[in-house]
Parts: C-alpha cells; structure tokens; sequence
C-alpha cells in the first residue's frame, strides 16, 4: 500500500475494494472518457473502452471475444434494494444512452442493469492458494475446501452497491458470473441445440461442478457437461477418472483469447500454454493448479470466492483463517465434504444481502471422521454404490458453523486446538489471536461484514433519499471514509473493526530463524552418524549456537 | 488399631486370596501370615458381593451378604481354579464393583449350584446397585501407574471437545488409556498387581527413518513434584523408545511453580530447575536431545539459568495469555540472547491431585482413585517441517500413591 501511495499524487489513494460503487455512473473515470455502444469494444451504455485495462491485450479481447460468441452483450441484472422510495417496478430509461432497445430488453424490471466484462472482472477479491505436497494433498484441499467457499463468500461480503444503486446482495459473485457469461442461447437452452456441441448450466465464471479426491466421489450429483473424448484421451493416457472428468469438463469451454503465435509454434512437452489458456478461463470458486512445464513449483490449490475488505488487517485476518484451516484439515484428517448440488445452493445463499447473519447453509453434520481420507477411499472406491449420504449434513448459521452447534466444535475451536500444538512465537500468536477474533466477531454478528457496514452508511447519509440512489456526495464520502480508515488517519466504526495492535513483522524473530537453522544442520548429523558410538560426553561450545553466535558453521 | 482396618496390607501380599487380618476376641492381638490351611479352619463367613471375609457375626458392615462357611470354601476353591471359559464375557463394560460382582455370580453358579440369595439376607443385586462408594477396589495394591497414549491426533473424542484445556486433554488420555487397560486385565490379578502399565500400543505410531527427517520432535516434561534428577533421562528415553527414534529436536522443561525462593509463586524457581537442567545438559551432549528450553521463566530468571548454563536455553516458553502483554524487559533480553519466546496453554499446575484422582475414580471406583498424585507428564509432539502439519501429538504420564490403602 505504502509503494503504491509514493507513486500517487496527494488526491489519490489505494484502495482494496471489492466494487466500486459507482463503476459505469457518467464520468466514473479520470480523465473522463464516453462509452461508444454501437462502435466500442464492449458496446456498453456505461463504460468506456478506455476503462478496460490497458496493460494488457488479453482484456480488450476478452470482452470482444466473449460478447461475439455470446452472439450478444452480456446481460447482468441484479436485483436492487427496494427502499420506501424506490420506484416500483424499478425499470431504467436508456434512450439518452445510444440505446438501440436491447438493452432495455434484456434489463429486468427491480433490477439493476449492467452490460459489460468490466462491471464483473473490474471488481476486486480476495484469492489465496496453497502449495500442497503432492497431487493428492492437492485434490483433497481442493475437495475440502469446495465446501468452505460459499461460508467465506458470505462472511467476507464487501460489496452491495453496484453502478451507483443500493443492491438486495452483498457480494459481487453473481455480477461476474454474468459479465463473462459467452454462452450462446443455444448453449444457454433458449434454443434448441444446432450449432453448439453442449447445454451448459453456468457461465464459465461460477462455483465448480465436481471433487476430484476420491473422498468427493460419492457426492458428485450433479451432473457433469463434458467432452467424452477428451475425458477418454485422459483416461487412456493415465489420469484417474474423477479428475480426467474434471479437465474434460473445464475442456466444453472454447478459448476466448488466443495468441497467433502460439498456435502452431508450441511444444506441448515443454509447454502448457495450451492447458493454461482454458484452465484461467475457467473462473472458479476453486481451481486445480497442476505444476506448469519445467517448474517445480508443484501442485497448487487456489481458494477464489473470497471478498477483498478495505482494510489491510481484516485480508490479513481472512487470508490467515483460510491457510490455518487448511492446516487444520491435514493434520486432523477433517471431512467438510457434502453433496456438491448443496454446495451449489449454499452459493446461491451466500450473496442475499445479510446472508452472514440471516441465512442457513449446509453443512457437513460430523467433520471428523473416524478413518484416514485414503481408508475411506478405499472403501468409497472398491465399491460400486454410495451409500446413503443425505443424513450427513444440516443447516447450519455461519454463528455455528465458526463457533459450534452440539457435537461440533466449531471451526474456531478447531483452529485453537491445533494452534496450542504448534510451536509460535509471541508475537505471531498475538497477531492470529486478533485475526480469530475478527472471524469469531464477524461470524457471530458482533461486527458487521463489510457490506452491512457499506450499506449503512449509505442509508444514514444525510442525503440519501430512501431510494437506493447512491449520488456522488454519498459515494465520495464513503470512499473518503475508507481511504481515511484503511490507511490509519480514522478509526472504523466499532461494529464493523476494531482497534488492533498486530506484531506483523517483515520477517520471523532472528531467534527462530537460527533456532531452525541449528536443528537442520543438527538432525542431518545426527542422523547420518546414529549408528557411531559416541565417544564424547562433554558438550562443545561450537555445539551451541547461541553460546557464540555461530549457526551452520559459517 | 483400626477397627474398619480388615484388610492389612502387610499381609495382602503374603495370601493368594483376600486376606484375614482380624482381631482376636479381645482386641489385641493380630493373625499374621495366615495360610489358606488357617483359613479354612475357621468359621468366616464371606460377603458375596465384594467376596471379603469378616469375622462371624461380629462388625458385619451393612449390605453384606452372608453365606455359610460351606459355601465360603466352595467359592475360595473356585477362584483359586482359573474361571471356566465363558464365565467374563459380558463383564468388561462397566467399572464398578458390579462387573466384579457379575463375573463371579456367573462362577458361582456354574460351579455351586445354589445361589448366596437362598441363605443370605441380601441379594447379590443389592449389593452391585450399591453406590460406588462401597464398590470394591479393582487395583487396590497399585501404587504406581504408567500410561502412555499413543498418538491423539486421530482420536475422535478429543476433537469433539476442542475447547478443552491441556489438562483437561491429558485427563481424557489417562481415563481412556487406563479404561482400556482394566478392561483386558483379569480382574482377579487385577488386584494383586502394583504396578499398572499401559501403552495404547495400537495408537502408538512410530516414525520411520524416511520420515525422520521431516519431522520436528518437541517434548515438553512437567516434573510436578521434586523428583531426582534421573526424571529426565527417564522420560525422554520413554518418548524415543514409544516414537522408535534415537534423538529429538527440542526437550523443554517444566517444573511446578511455588517451590523455592520466587517471590511470584506462579513462577518457577531456577535453583530447582539447575539440577535437571544439568540432566538435560547430558542429553545434549549425548546428541539425543538438540535443544533445550525452559518455561514460563520471568527475565530475571532466565538470565540467571543462560548466564550458568553450559547448554543455553533456546527456548522460554511463555502462557499465551501474555503474548500481546509481553513484559518488555523479557522481550528485549531474549531478543538479545537469541531465545525464542513461544507459548503454550498449559496450567502451572498441569495436573492437579484432585483433578487426577477423579479421573481415575471416573474409570473405576472411589478406592482406586485415592490417594494418586502425578509425578511428571510428558507431552510429545511431532510436526512436519515447513508444511506445518501435526503427525503426531502424544501424553506419558506416571502417578504414584503410597499410603496405605484404606478400604470402606
């Protein structure tokens, strides 16, 4: 934030938001420039081509691409919050904007209408990805967190205002899920299947369709749209069928940027360019990252519903949360797996506005199970059938999914739990005690989520006028509000954040790093000398470190 | 002399069978070393409950019943014989005197054919559904127990109560562990024994060399009265063995606040920590512990123990519930001398007595809980470097009680 600021003038600022509130409302830019519908990249009403990124050709493409194989412009509508003085129906006049009438017929009355990818990709979010050891501790991160994703969406909600209107949600998922949404009718069933190969149930940017580990393989219910040879090309080179199913059905997509050069010229056993182009396509809630060519970077799990928060502290809370969790899972062996539709409808859930705080998800009954994930592979996978899985789960609030319900401790408990086993330092355990507590707050309706706290200030502004209208005086002040808080110059209202003193440091305490460094020099001596007799009892200085300052024999 | 003192430990040791110490009509002289060919010759009638023997019909305690002597030696001769098969099943499930009660009603009436309750004024019902308190001791000889839990990582129970403390986490290890240790022991040589081990051998999960080098052992020793020195050696050798290594990275040392001269009761006192310290010093230089640490020293103290120390400590591990309040002094002299300040959530008094001996008495009986005070714990962990996994995370616990065992 503090490199980023150096390089702004006086009057601009950095800000981690999730959405801009009044993205697409006249001259939203600086310098100000007009959308061109009928000759523009996007065709939009609202925004401008010159928004669109400029640092690379790969977003002006995509929002070409994906509105001509759409065959039309994206189509977002989002229902708005209906206040005393909105209007009902809530329906906009868009004949001064170069309409040609379709726009005004693909927006639904009480909603609000966006037409373009840079009302969905020009949000914001908060996406973190872990290294796993090995392919399988990827694949069952990847399943056990599928089932956290709409849970987080919910309780990092940020985002309820959208092209200058108070919306009925609070998180941005739905809006990008429609702004990159290149299905064609046909693809989409309003037609008849001629032209295109598959009717496909969501837009390429929405929750996943499948788990991968064989833990997942009971709970697969829906079904699966995927190319059959493709799955079968995979499954006959090697890769087992749940993930074969799963590239195959990531493969139904076509690419919507391709770079010329790279057509013919590519060595596909040297490079993954091919894989990569579908694979970050396809917008997911989680996404399976296999190692690139000639990488060792390894498997990698990328956990992507997450809203960014305004300030630097509560993503650091969130971020923190997620990765102890992960933590959590492996060392204890959890099983957070439900059925997959269910997850889906927990997505559907978690962006209605309060969600946080007044909706149910479903949510696995007893996480922990009695058999290691690779026993209970075996049994899922030597037999045929699945047994019967509807009694496993329940609704739950996100109150008792953090804090417990009954036999469940809690995924706080949980985390609390593994900490007191783990060696940490005073200062990191100060730090992830307040970043806990602003889970376990945020979860219990101590704090408000983001959105709320957006949402109210909006609806106590002096000049708001009950009509879910979010003017610029109101957008300025809540904007000048956040940049006052998120670089420390204001305090945040006490329902929403507060006051911390964490111990973030740029690196470890020194003591840990030669503690660390002590016993790897030690236990490869030692283990390499187990079978000599030791001859000498008396220990020697160069034996300790912290005696002369001496580490690794330098 | 006691009246209620029936039973004399002296001579417990000396009878297959329960013993006889009675008074003589006036009350001063004892039997001593009775054998069974003594026994049988006189007239003792025997409590079909709890199977003692009282001098007839004098200080009969309430809810016992009585047989005839007959029918006393028949019983005597059966539990001399090893119990036909079939007779313990369905006697492992509860602990109190009731099992014990059931087992040899089923004995009896396989071998005797009439029950106590035609000559007796209580039934043997009557007796079992007696409260614990008069429930007869299943190990009243033990004067000493050793219990390890294997690894509790993947224990089920443990997860389901999170909120837990530390000592409340041992706790359930030394219930379940000692639960499962009375349950697959004879509940006749139940009573003789002194000694009661038990490693939850199929939790114990031993790490093999390729793993080694991946895993970072930690073993926290609460020493929780003074003990000699050899404590050390003693349970780290404990956790190598149960663990099938040759060292471990980090030993730290914990011992029970208030014994000295600390002037703050809830801090230990270095002049009681030097002598086990030098203990751990030998390890260190045996190569089969790398580090040492030490717990909960305030700057001063730990000052004192780095500056005398050949092997310096690396670690003081402190209660989390300082950590955002860390003293600065502490702070700045550990950043000093390179000792890492950790936390932990452990009580000061890890495992009280009374907290132990109603664990014990949870799994048993009111006798068997008496009396037990802990003499150290060892809590082992083993994470994976660098992924920050826990493998595995395990309690070694010895308790000792030495007073005489005083019975109902």
């Amino acid at each position: 934030r503090q490199e980023i600021q150096a390089e702004l003038k006086e009057d601009e600022a950095p800000l981690s938001l999730t959405a801009f509130p009044r993205l697409g409302c006249g001259f939203f830019t600086h310098p100000p420039f007009q959308p061109d519908p009928i000759n523009g990249i996007s065709k939009s009403l609202f925004f401008p081509d010159e928004a669109i990124n400029q640092g690379h050709i790969r977003f002006k493409t995509l929002t070409r691409n994906i509105r001509s194989r759409r065959g039309e412009k994206v189509a977002i509508n989002i229902p708005i919050f209906k206040d005393v003085n909105t209007p009902s129906p809530f329906i906009e006049d868009f004949s001064h904007l170069k309409d040609d009438g379709s726009s005004a017929a693909a927006a639904k009355p009480d909603h609000i209408y966006m037409d373009c990818m840079g009302f969905g990709m020009g949000n914001c979010c908060l996406q973190v990805t872990f290294q796993a050891c090995n392919i399988d501790e990827a694949k069952t991160l990847y399943d056990q967190l599928a089932g956290m994703c709409p849970i987080m969406l919910a309780l990092s909600a940020s985002s309820p205002i959208y092209r200058g209107y108070l919306s009925d949600i609070d998180t941005r998922w739905p809006v990008i899920s429609a702004s990159v949404d290149d299905r064609t009718e046909e693809e989409r069933g309003l037609k008849p299947l001629k032209n295109d190969r598959f009717r496909i149930q969501k837009s390429r940017y929405d929750s996943i369709d499948s788990y991968i580990s064989p833990l997942g393989r009971c709970y697969n219910d829906i079904e699966l749209t995927l190319d059959d040879d493709l799955c079968k090309e995979l499954i006959d080179g090697g890769v087992d069928e749940l993930l074969a199913r799963h590239i195959a059905h990531l493969f139904i997509r076509d690419p919507v940027s391709l770079f010329k050069e790279k057509l013919e010229s590519q060595d596909d056993e040297t490079d993954t360019d091919h894989f990569e182009n579908i694979q970050s396509t396809n917008w997911q809630t989680m996404r399976f990252k296999p190692p690139p060519a000639n990488s060792n970077i390894g498997w990698r799990v990328e956990f992507r519903p997450m809203e960014a928060q305004i300030t630097d502290f509560e993503n650091a809370a969130f971020t923190v949360f997620i990765v102890l969790l992960t933590r959590v899972i492996l060392s204890y062996k959890l099983n957070f797996i439900i059925p997959i539709s269910k997850v889906d409808e927990n997505m559907r859930t978690a962006f209605k506005r309060d969600a946080a705080i007044n909706e149910k998800f479903y949510f696995r009954k007893d996480v922990l199970t009695e058999s290691t994930p690779l026993e209970c592979a075996q049994q899922c996978g030597s037999s045929g059938g699945c047994s019967d899985v509807q009694g496993e789960y329940e609704l739950m609030t996100i109150k008792e999914i953090f804090h417990g319900k009954g036999d469940f401790p809690g995924l706080l408990a949980l985390i609390n739990l593994y900490m007191d086993s783990m060696e940490i330092d005073v200062d990191s355990r100060c730090t992830i005690t307040q970043y806990l507590m602003l889970i376990g707050q945020r979860s219990s309706g101590t704090l408000q989520t983001s959105a709320k706290w957006m949402r109210n200030f909006v609806l106590n502004h002096k000049d708001y006028k009950q009509d879910s209208v979010v003017s610029e005086p109101i957008a300025y002040d809540l904007l000048k509000r956040i940049v006052n808080i998120s670089n420390g110059s204001e305090n945040a209202d006490p329902q929403h954040l507060f006051h911390h003193t964490t111990k973030s440091s740029d690196s470890i305490p020194e003591a840990l790093y030669q503690a660390e460094a002590f016993l790897d020099q030690k236990s490869r001596k030692t283990a390499t000398e187990a079978d000599k007799p030791h001859q000498d009892f008396q220990p020697h200085p160069s034996d300790n470190p912290l005696s002369n300052g001496l580490v690794n024999g330098d | 002399m006691e009246d209620e003192d029936l039973f004399d430990d002296t001579f417990a040791s000396e009878l297959p069978l329960s013993s006889v110490g009675g008074k003589s009509q006036d009350n001063t002289t004892k039997f001593s070393k009775v054998n069974l060919s003594a026994l049988e010759s006189l007239t003792l009638p025997r409590c079909t409950g709890c199977q003692r023997q009282f001098p007839f019909p004098v200080n009969l305690p309430e809810n016992h019943a009585v047989i005839s002597l007959e029918e006393s030696q028949a019983v005597d001769r059966t539990r001399m014989a090893p119990p036909p098969q079939g007779t313990r099943s369905g006697t492992v499930k509860s602990w109190n005197g009731s099992v014990f009660a059931a087992g040899v009603k089923s004995t009896r009436s396989g071998q005797v054919g009439s029950t106590a309750s035609n000559k007796s004024n209580l039934s043997v019902n009557n007796h079992s559904s007696s409260t614990m308190t008069d429930d007869i001791p299943m190990f009243p000889k033990a004067k000493s127990m050793f219990l390890h839990s294997g690894n509790i990582i993947n224990w089920n129970r443990l997860k389901r109560k999170p909120n837990q403390t530390s000592t409340e986490e041992v706790c359930d290890c030394i219930g379940n562990t000692l639960a499962s240790y009375l349950e697959t022991q004879d509940k006749t040589e139940l009573q003789y024994v002194t000694e009661i081990y038990k490693v939850n051998s199929e939790n114990v999960q031993k790490i093999d060399d390729t793993e080694r080098e991946e895993v970072k052992i930690t073993v926290k020793v609460f020493v929780c009265l003074p003990l000699p020195t050899s404590v050390i050696s003693e349970t780290v050798n404990k956790v190598l063995n149960e663990l099938g290594t040759s060292y471990i990275e980090t030993l730290l040392l914990a011992v029970s606040p208030g014994e000295g001269e600390e002037d703050d009761s809830s801090a230990p006192s270095v002049s009681v920590i030097k002598p086990y310290w030098e203990a751990m010093e030998e390890l260190v230089a045996a190569e089969t512990v790398l580090s040492l640490g030490v717990c909960d020293l305030t700057k001063d103290s730990l000052e004192d123990l780095y500056n005398w120390a050949k092997v310096k400590p690396s670690v003081d591990q402190v209660n989390l519930e300082s950590c955002c309040v860390m003293p600065q002094d502490l702070t700045a002299y550990a950043k000093a001398v390179n000792v890492q300040l950790l936390t932990h959530n452990d009580r000061p008094v890890f495992i009280p007595e009374e907290t132990l001996q109603e664990t014990i008495r949870s799994v048993s009986t009111e006798a068997d809980g008496r009396n037990w005070v802990p003499q150290w714990v060892v809590r082992y962990s083993g994470i994976v470097k660098c992924r920050g996994i826990i493998k595995m995370k395990g309690y070694i616990i010895h308790a000792r009680r030495d007073h005489k065992i005083i019975l109902p």
